[in-house]
């Protein structure tokens, strides 16, 4: 029963309302009926405003309509082409068609220019996981879990050449463009780009590339690459010699934050600016002329705004921009636009702190947290003895190559015994081991620089000699467990874990062979390594002191599985990122429960990635796509969030924020 | 009936005050009386003042030459050395508003892009420009005779105007000997003399600089040249104001370069790459210490510039500007966007109009808060700085390029 | 009567709970626990062990203490771990300096040279008055470690 200042306080609530209304009704004019209504739809224009656009608009117009081609800007919001099983790989036909390469659903679509679908190329091909496109004369497909790509003709798709094989010859393909019979693949794990040409194949930018994620040719035979370690473009002759190239790392226009994705036209070069959620668009000399998107703030903003653009494809004839963001499930595709690129609406004021972006790995030891935050090139520890969300102590580490900060760090490894963490940075292929100087006992506290360097291992300069074994490919480490002074530490480019004892050196390598992409790796209670590999979709268990398969599990029940982890009970808990679920393995290996659906509520998650079991026994799970931490029990039930407001608010407060974050 | 009225009118001034925008200030507790009998921390006040001796140019042979500084005295003010005869240094570096600009953005041949900075103390500064594109008072004089912003000169023609008057040349050769062949080496002797004349531009003695020559027991100190609304506004600048983060030295600027998001004006760029292109343009040009121009290309100076890190981290940084002879140089700034001083205390004081970019921009600034007695008593000790005015003969073109 | 005091009561509330979330004025950030900057009566010179105790190093700056916005130089030698000097080629050493609460480095990087079995390295400077890390690392084949000294610069 509402008490009488409940009543009075709604009752002025409500008149307040309803003045605010009066108010912007006459300032804005909106359709009848809406009046009071927080969120409100689209106006329509009334006639006498379609009348006043025609008087006004008519005599703007025409000198725009005869504006050269050349100085249009591909800016407009065209439509979005949603419901897409992770988007990675975009190209287009002559005639205006769009292949997209959905890598979580294992296909590739054709969407006519209308971005109707109109075939589809699905998982009984001849791939395991595509994740580039390119169309030529022929279709082109990067295979990367077999380090190949595949040349197909349409209509007898079943049947493909294989342009490249074998592990000496690409480490894991990537983007591909494709013209005039050249074919150039990008190889971000082997840092360089392969050109075809006939019976030509030249490698560029070997010892130059850091991360090569896209590449285009040009009008010329030239071909541009992006390249997200280094924040910058590479221009290659058509010889394959380096002629030039441009970008530094920032979020300030013309500065890039890997660059994920590249196209040209017509001596415009267009980056998928990914970090900066936005498109620049070069000269070929470097500079900027214009920018198209912005940063998308609210969960599945869309219509012109970006979330990690990962790939974008100019066509044919310039008049369409096509841009792909994985997370969202959309291609976004944009048209030609006259006049000013969009500019920061003062309405959205950016505020620090506006949206935490975690890294795929997470890791607890005691009542610290350790979690990387990639966009500042950091790693943060957290305190999670409060009840409440947890309090970050410290962040070390920033963007560089010397001792100190990384490129891009990945994997973690907290102990909080030793005060230690460990983290790797696969660009740089080095095992960093930092010291945190901190008493786990004294009072919640920042501690602004309480990081201290140990050493670093840097695994590259073993000159692919791991544990006795010769590998084709220099060391890529990701996840880090730790057990008994040993780190077991992931290798995506060779396909392996390889064990690091104390004195620095790799005294064996697991599961080469027999994994294709592993993600994240736990011990159980009984001293078994599970690693779980996203391209089998299911855990691989090894005995890390004989190396010897322990059985698999998960397999039909997964389909990317990322983070994995273990409570004492033996029950192992992994994250499905294309599924967005965590399922627990009891520890007799069957499925008996899955926590989770796609969304932002309680239950809510989006690319899950990382987990981790915190001391209070609950798990701590990276929502990557929703730039978030859920924790819940291990049981299933929803504890808390945190991270990014916006993104915690659905969860904490879903009785005032819906599914989708707006307000009820 | 009175009494229900007035409860509603109380009743809407409350929801009126509830529902406004304006964000309610946190008043700090304004900094006590007896707190200015608390120890002064000397260590500190040593850093800020007093003005010391200025720093010798080695990178500059005739940086003290009189000759050369009447000279460059003539040149500041010639108007020959642009490319249409109308625009001197002195056009935007005005003698009559500090030595810099009225106008926010600089108005020479064409609009640019930043506000004058005051010629006045500039000898004291590390890096000349807001973006550092210069690491000497010569080579900075260099870039804007040729600038097409600026002054839109070229140095071929400047070099023919040079050798044909007779006057300058006469000038030169007093300072140089000989009027050189080489167009860059007399371009950067031009400089030279021009350097030689703004290191006279200094104005000393300060109140600041006497109360403290007494507070540090040094000679000509006088106590009472602060008073107490000063002092308390310095007790604040040294305290709660944190200013001494970066206004940090003899010049109240530690000489090196912040990114404080500060608002841009409307007629200037948003986009200004400051540090970050001035870094790169320092370190390429021929004039800078370490170049064959310099006559110390391997004293400290080279060294510095050899050894400057290029890093997109310096994009948007600028020059922490001296805090000496404020009175006159309105508007402050790199685009001149803050029109008095009152505004820039604002600006510290709540951050309201931080132009943030990306929410992973570094934060070092904290609002400060401070209440308008203790914003009214930092401004009063800002206005301390303002030192002795300039000899009057140094503030116009001298009657001749040659003393008599 | 009611009706009023209610009304009053409801102003009060209002007026309790109203305006934004006011962010806290951060304090000054305390120094990392265990950092022990050296003294300026420190004698020379100063020493510390390899964060993972592989080494030892001995660094002098110069001047000293280390001036707050001034150029400075410094040399300095490893030992191993009974004082020995260790005979380590320049190609192998690092220095740099940053300031940890301020997340920034310097502004400008050292030369490092060889010179009577010291390794000399200029030039320096500490623009910013705080705390300063300078952190010396030495690369034994795949292994690179730290030995780091801290400063309070005033």
């Amino acid at each position: 029963m509402p008490s009488k200042l409940e009543n009075r306080v709604a009752r002025i609530t409500l008149l307040l309302k309803l003045l605010l209304g009066a108010a912007r009704t006459l300032v804005n004019p909106r359709p009848e009926g809406t009046i009071g209504t927080v969120k409100q739809p689209r106006p329509q224009p009334t006639r006498l405003r379609l009348w006043l656009t025609l008087l006004l608009g008519i005599p703007l117009a025409i000198p725009a309509l005869g504006q050269d081609g050349e100085a249009t800007h591909l800016g407009a919001w065209l439509h979005t082409i949603s419901d897409l099983r992770g988007p990675v790989a975009l190209d287009y036909t002559e005639g205006g068609a769009l292949w997209v390469v959905e890598a979580d659903g294992n296909r590739i679509s054709l969407f006519g220019p209308s971005g109707k679908p109109s075939r589809q190329l699905e998982s009984s091909g001849p791939w395991l996981n595509p994740r580039g496109v390119a169309v030529d004369t022929r279709l082109y497909v990067s295979d990367p879990a077999y380090r190949r790509v595949l040349g197909i003709a349409v209509e007898a798709w079943h049947e493909a050449d294989t342009v490249v094989q074998g592990p000496s010859g690409l480490c894991e393909p990537g983007a591909l463009d494709a013209k005039d019979g050249r074919l150039v693949i990008a190889d971000p794990l082997g840092g360089r780009v392969v050109l075809f040409q006939g019976s030509k194949r030249l490698e560029l930018g070997v010892g130059l590339l850091g991360e090569p994620t896209g590449v285009c040719l040009d009008d010329e035979g030239g071909t541009w690459v992006s390249d997200a370690a280094r924040a910058r473009v590479e221009h290659f002759d058509p010889d394959g010699n380096h002629v030039g190239g441009f970008g530094d790392y920032g979020a300030f226009r013309g500065l890039l934050a890997a660059p994920s994705g590249i196209a040209w036209w017509n001596h415009r070069v267009f980056v998928a600016d990914r970090d900066n959620h936005r498109i620049s668009v070069h000269t070929e000399g470097g500079d900027l002329l214009y920018t198209v998107g912005l940063h998308a703030l609210r969960p599945r903003e869309g219509k012109g705004l970006l979330h990690y653009p990962s790939a974008i494809a100019v066509s044919a004839d310039g008049t369409r921009l096509a841009v792909a963001e994985p997370l969202d499930g959309r291609v976004q595709v944009f048209s030609r636009a006259m006049g000013a690129e969009p500019t920061v609406d003062p309405l959205r004021r950016v505020t620090p702190q506006a949206s935490a972006h975690y890294g795929p790995a997470i890791r607890a030891s005691g009542q610290w947290m350790l979690l990387v935050e990639p966009e500042t090139h950091s790693v943060l520890l957290h305190d999670t003895r409060r009840d409440e969300a947890p309090i970050e102590l410290t962040s070390f580490g920033r963007r560089g190559s010397a001792l100190g900060r990384w490129i891009q760090p990945e994997g973690i490894w907290l102990d909080l015994e030793q005060r230690t963490a460990w983290v790797s940075d696969p660009t740089a292929g080095i095992l960093d081991q930092v010291l945190l100087r901190i008493d786990p006992q004294a009072p919640l506290n920042q501690h602004l620089g309480a990081a201290a360097w140990v050493r670093r291992v840097n695994l590259r300069a073993l000159k692919r000699d791991l544990g006795g074994v010769s590998v084709f490919h220099d060391p890529r480490p990701t996840a880090i467990c730790r057990r008994e002074g040993k780190t077991y530490v992931i290798d995506r480019a060779n396909r392996c874990v390889l064990v690091i004892d104390e004195t620095q050196t790799c005294v064996k390598v697991l599961g080469a062979g027999v994994l294709l992409k592993p993600i994240d790796l736990c011990f159980d209670p009984k001293g078994i390594l599970w690693i779980s590999d996203a391209w089998q979709g299911r855990i691989l268990g090894f005995d890390p002191n004989s190396g010897k398969s322990r059985g698999s599990r998960g397999a039909g029940a997964l389909q990317s599985p990322d983070g994995i982890c273990c409570d004492q009970e033996g029950r192992i808990f992994v994250s499905d990122r294309a599924a967005n679920r965590v399922l627990r393995f009891s520890s007799l290996g069957a499925v008996d429960l899955s926590i989770g659906k796609e969304g932002l509520g309680p239950e809510g998650l989006l690319g899950p990635r990382g987990l981790s079991i915190g001391k209070d026994g609950n798990i701590s799970v990276v929502d990557h796509g929703n730039h978030r931490c859920m924790v819940f029990t291990t049981e299933g039930e929803f504890v808390r969030a945190f991270g990014s407001k916006l993104h915690v608010r659905p969860a904490m407060q879903p009785k005032i924020y819906d599914e989708w974050g707006n307000k009820r | 009936m009175r009494r229900t009225l007035l409860c509603w009118l109380c009743l809407v001034l409350g929801l009126l005050w509830v529902f406004s925008d304006k964000k309610p200030e946190t008043p700090v507790a304004p900094v006590p009386v007896t707190a200015l009998e608390d120890p002064w921390p000397l260590d500190l006040l040593r850093h800020l003042g007093p003005l010391p001796p200025l720093p010798a140019d080695p990178t500059n042979s005739v940086a003290d030459n009189p000759a050369a500084a009447h000279y460059g005295q003539w040149l500041f003010f010639d108007k020959r050395l642009s490319g249409d005869g109308e625009i001197s240094c002195a056009t935007c570096h005005d003698p009559e508003h500090g030595f810099a600009d009225t106008r926010p953005i600089a108005l020479g041949k064409a609009l640019g892009e930043r506000h004058a900075p005051t010629v006045i103390g500039a000898a004291y500064q590390r890096w000349l420009g807001w973006g550092g594109r210069a690491d000497s008072l010569w080579m900075q004089a260099l870039g804007p005779m040729e600038n097409e912003v600026e002054m839109a000169g070229d140095r071929q023609e400047i070099a023919h105007l040079v050798r044909s008057d007779p006057l300058l040349r006469q000038a030169h050769e007093e300072v140089y000997g000989e009027v050189p062949k080489d167009v860059d080496t007399l371009f950067a002797q031009l400089g030279k003399a021009i350097a030689a004349y703004e290191r006279l531009l200094i104005q000393k003695d300060s109140p600041f600089d006497l109360w403290v020559r007494s507070i540090l027991d040094l000679p000509g100190g006088d106590p009472t040249a602060l008073n107490e609304e000063q002092q308390r506004g310095l007790r604040i600048f040294l305290g709660p104001g944190r200013c001494t983060l970066c206004h940090l030295g003899p010049t109240l600027s530690d000489l090196e370069f912040h990114n404080n998001q500060l608002p841009t004006h409307p007629d200037g760029p948003r986009d200004d790459a400051g540090r970050y292109q001035g870094a790169r343009l320092v370190q390429e040009s021929p004039f800078n210490a370490a170049g064959p121009y310099s006559d110390a290309p391997e004293g400290e100076a080279a060294e510095r510039v050899r050894a400057l890190v290029q890093s997109s981290e310096s994009y948007g940084e600028f020059r922490t500007p001296t805090l000496r002879n404020l009175a006159r140089r309105a508007p402050y700034g790199h685009q001149g966007q803050f029109p008095d001083l009152g505004s820039v205390l604002r600006f510290y004081n709540t951050l309201e109009d931080q132009d943030l970019r990306s929410h992973h921009q570094e934060q070092l600034l904290q609002p400060l808060r401070l209440d308008n007695a203790a914003l009214g008593a930092l401004k009063a000790f800002l206005l301390a700085l303002e030192g002795r005015d300039l000899p009057g003969h140094l503030v116009h073109a001298p009657v001749a390029p040659i003393r008599d | 009567m009611k009706a009023s005091t209610w009304t009053w009561i409801l102003c009060l509330a209002l007026g309790a709970c109203g305006g934004e979330e006011t962010q806290p004025v951060a304090a000054d950030p305390p120094t990392a626990e265990s950092t022990d900057p050296k003294p300026a009566d420190e004698p020379l010179p100063l020493k510390a062990d390899a964060n993972g105790g592989g080494f030892r190093l001995e660094l002098i700056p110069s001047p000293h203490p280390i001036p707050l916005n001034r150029d400075f130089s410094l040399r300095f030698r490893l030992l191993d771990n009974e004082g020995q000097p260790l005979a380590e080629p320049l190609k192998h050493m690092a220095l740099d300096a940053d300031m940890p609460e301020h997340g920034h480095g310097m502004k400008i990087a050292p030369v490092l040279e060889e010179k009577d079995g010291w390794i000399h390295a200029s030039p320096l400077l500490f623009h910013m008055p705080g705390l300063w890390e300078i952190y010396v690392d030495r690369t034994q084949g795949h292994v690179t470690e730290r030995a780091q000294l801290s400063f309070k610069v005033y």
